[in-house]
């Protein structure tokens, strides 16, 4: 470990630099999902050349604290759970073009009211806050699904400040020492509203696959609700079943 | 932070399924009038109209000429994780199925058939269609392949009024084990619609399932459609992790 080297007031200033940052991401200072100053800020702030917050970021990006970005910046990692997450059952979405790059896009995130329908679902007080989280995904440049997403506030709070572009959902939970265990789905066909359908580029009157999932910790608190809405002419589904014993 | 602002057709669909979830609302049991809902509601009339109209749709409402919207009968639940007929799972859900045989025929395999049961071109299948209806509505159409090999004598059995796996099981000894389930979305052709009791081009759900015995062999193969808005289909999604496994262990 890097650490044994003790770092003083006579250590190159990367490396002071280096603990410093080190520093605030474990107080908290800097929470996980959220990006650091950038580059040159930190290099005006503490008046010492970018050249030398580069090498102490890259320490930190490499140690596998920070992730950098391209184009967005650095942002805190954070302590991860060592969740070796081994799955089984669901359904799984079959994509025509498996080797494209996929990219989720965030079209709307709000704290809003359950309301009846969510919080009953999410088996929370209709007036409980929830962050709701509306992204497109896309396959080699076309849009395949629309995700709705709500989340607990009281278990995911302060999530505004957290870069969903940059982070998934999976890892934002991660960060709140939140483990999904258990995940209910249903697979039913329905028709998007026509600004849906639009921005999925899906033909109106056309019906969609709509993946709900409620996902439970192992304490049996559901702490997500998502509703994937995907184009069927581009994706089925496939599950696996086996006998039960 | 973004204010969360929803369009107001959105919100009336949230309201109603709000409504049917939170009241537990079951079947038959009326909605309110809507000119009492869209007052309370803050929403237009023709706004909450158009939101009943895709809850018709999917499903969960329908309405009667000039008496109301009632919640309408669960849909059937096609869960996916275990082998169980569609009799047993309709039964635990208080349902009953129905069986049509539409056709049962020997045929020879196609070139599609014999890469799938991993035979010859031209060897013999069974093809066996059943329409199933439960509670007097048309579920699902499935047409189902079996090697006559396997099960000679298949169209000799009482298939209207028992489960397939049941007599592949019973009567051949072929024990249902392990399959896959494809799902997607296909629209119903003039035939399909007719027996299903839809319009032609409403959209179905299209599965197409393999199931393997207890010694990997591939026994049925079968292609369905269902009707969406009296099917869903379920399963479970199981995460453990190292640690969890560790004290389980």
């Amino acid at each position: 470990m890097r650490h044994e080297e003790a770092v003083g007031p006579n250590s190159p200033l990367y490396l002071q630099l280096r603990e410093l940052i080190r520093g605030k991401i474990e107080s908290g200072e800097y929470p996980p999902g959220t990006a650091i100053p950038s580059v040159g800020a930190l290099a005006e702030t503490y008046g010492i050349h970018r050249l030398s917050v580069r090498s102490a970021v890259s320490a930190l990006v490499g140690e596998g604290l920070l992730k950098a970005v391209q184009g967005k910046g650095l942002f805190v990692v954070g302590e991860k759970l060592e969740q070796e997450l081994e799955t089984a059952g669901g359904f799984w979405q079959n994509l025509a073009a498996q080797d494209k790059t996929s990219e989720t896009r965030v079209l709307c995130k709000a704290l809003r009211p359950a309301g009846p329908a969510y919080g009953t679902l999410l088996g929370i007080d209709p007036e409980a806050p929830v962050y709701f989280i509306k992204q497109m995904c896309s396959v080699g440049g076309e849009p395949v699904s629309l995700e709705e997403i709500y989340l607990p506030e009281e278990l995911t709070p302060d999530l505004e400040k957290i870069d969903l572009g940059v982070f998934s959902i999976l890892e934002i939970q991660d960060f709140y020492g939140i483990i999904p265990v258990r995940g209910e789905q249903s697979l039913e066909i329905t028709q998007l509203r026509p600004a849906d359908a639009r921005q999925l580029g899906a033909e109106p009157g056309r019906g969609v696959l709509r993946l709900q999932c409620v996902s439970y910790d192992s304490a049996g608190r559901a702490v997500e609700l998502s509703r994937t809405y995907t184009r069927g002419d581009r994706c089925t589904f496939s599950v696996h079943f086996q006998r039960e014993r | 932070m973004q204010e969360y602002k929803a369009r107001p057709r959105e919100r009336a669909e949230e309201l109603l399924e709000g409504y049917l979830l939170e009241r537990k609302l079951k079947e038959g049991e009326r909605l309110p009038p809507e000119r009492e809902l869209s007052e309370q509601w803050g929403l237009s009339r023709s706004t909450l109209r158009t939101a009943i109209t895709s809850l018709e749709r999917d499903g969960l409402l329908y309405s009667r000429e000039g008496s109301g919207t009632y919640a309408a009968p669960p849909k059937y639940t096609r869960d996916l994780r275990g082998l169980l007929s569609m009799s047993q799972a309709a039964a635990a859900q208080g349902l009953a199925v129905r069986t049509r045989l539409l056709e049962c025929k020997r045929m020879e395999c196609s070139k599609n058939l014999a890469q799938r049961f991993g035979r010859m071109l031209g060897t013999p299948v069974y093809k066996i269609a059943r329409l199933r209806s439960v509670g007097g509505t048309p579920l699902m159409l499935e047409t189902a392949f079996i090697p006559v090999e396997l099960a000679p004598g298949l169209e000799e059995k009482e298939l209207e009024c028992r489960s397939l796996f049941s007599i592949l099981e019973e009567e051949y000894g072929l024990l249902p084990e392990q399959g896959d389930e494809k799902v997607g979305i296909t629209y119903a052709t003039a035939g399909e619609a007719e027996l299903m009791g839809v319009r032609e081009g409403a959209p179905l759900f299209w599965i197409v399932s393999q199931t393997y015995d207890q010694k990997a062999e591939l026994i049925e193969y079968c292609r369905a459609v269902a009707r969406p808005d009296r099917m869903r289909l379920v399963t479970v999604l199981e995460r453990q992790s190292e640690e969890v496994r560790g004290h389980e262990a």
